[in-house]
């Protein structure tokens, strides 16, 4: 699965303690990073060996942030869609939003005969 | 390995579960026997190869064809599509587990499981039903693809392929 580009802020480093405060966000995201949460990464989680290492050190941390914040974004009332239409007739399908799971695992159907 | 190009999705019930698997000619993929429970496809549409990893061992699969894959269960497999295809796996949760599977002919207008229960040593087999393709018939039932059933022996089971597949996959 592609991301979007991954933003982050060093907010404070704190030697004292080894770790920085960061915030995360997409590129992409709605708001300013500064209203995401921000969070505690020990230096014992990073790799300050190149400014390649330490960028690498942040996508991988940020990674998950930034999905949960994704996941975490409310719907738009207009994007509320209905959760199946049970019809293989497209016509059925015209001019309804339908939401469907982005899970590709699910049950199969049994029948009894 | 998957790509953009390649849809796979899983189905599970409670005795077995399905990989669907559609993809572009050209696809190849490298299993290993950890990730892989499957023991039977069906190839809706599409061609390929699929074998043991870097040996002569192999066998190829072509359109609408049952595909016994139950030796390379423990083993690393690679396959490769030589055409666009549409591939339907089935799947054991234990690989030690015995299945059996076979299509169901056009001829047969009527489930026989005599041949699988009618013995005189105690059977605990259990079998299934898996529509594989287009919406065939059972007792007046239409099915559509990955409807499944379990069928039972002294049950009266009326089959019209109706132009579809159906798969009896059998749990020995």
């Amino acid at each position: 699965m592609m991301f979007p580009n991954i933003l982050f802020k060093v907010i404070r480093n704190d030697p004292i303690n080894k770790s920085i405060v960061v915030k995360f966000c997409r590129e992409n995201a709605q708001k300013p990073i500064d209203e995401y949460k921000s969070v505690n990464i020990s230096y014992r989680n990073i790799d300050f060996s190149s400014p390649k290492a330490f960028e690498d050190s942040m996508r991988s941390r940020g990674n998950p942030v930034v999905m949960k914040q994704l996941m975490s974004e409310p719907a738009l009332d207009e994007n509320k869609g209905i959760s199946e239409i049970l019809s293989t007739d497209i016509n059925d399908y015209v001019g309804k939003i339908v939401c469907t799971t982005s899970d590709t695992s699910g049950s199969l159907n049994r029948v009894t005969l | 390995m998957i790509d953009d190009g390649n849809k796979r999705f899983y189905r599970r019930c409670d005795e077995f579960a399905i990989c669907v698997n559609l993809g572009k000619k050209g696809y190849v993929t490298a299993e290993s026997p950890e990730d892989r429970n499957t023991i039977f496809q069906y190839i809706v549409y599409g061609k390929g190869k699929a074998g043991i990893m870097f040996t002569e061992d192999n066998i190829e699969f072509k359109d609408r064809e049952l595909v016994d894959l139950r030796r390379y269960v423990h083993d690393y497999v690679m396959s490769i599509a030589t055409e666009d295809f549409f591939i339907i796996g089935f799947n054991t949760y234990d690989k030690y587990q015995k299945w059996d599977a076979r299509l169901i002919s056009k001829d047969e207008t009527e489930l026989d499981l005599r041949s699988i229960y009618d013995r005189i040593e105690p059977v605990s087999s259990r079998t299934f039903i898996l529509c594989l393709d287009g919406r065939p018939i059972i007792n007046d039932k239409k099915l559509k693809r990955y409807d499944y059933s379990e069928v039972f022996f002294g049950n009266s089971y009326k089959i019209d392929l109706n132009g579809g597949v159906l798969g009896l996959f059998v749990k020995c």
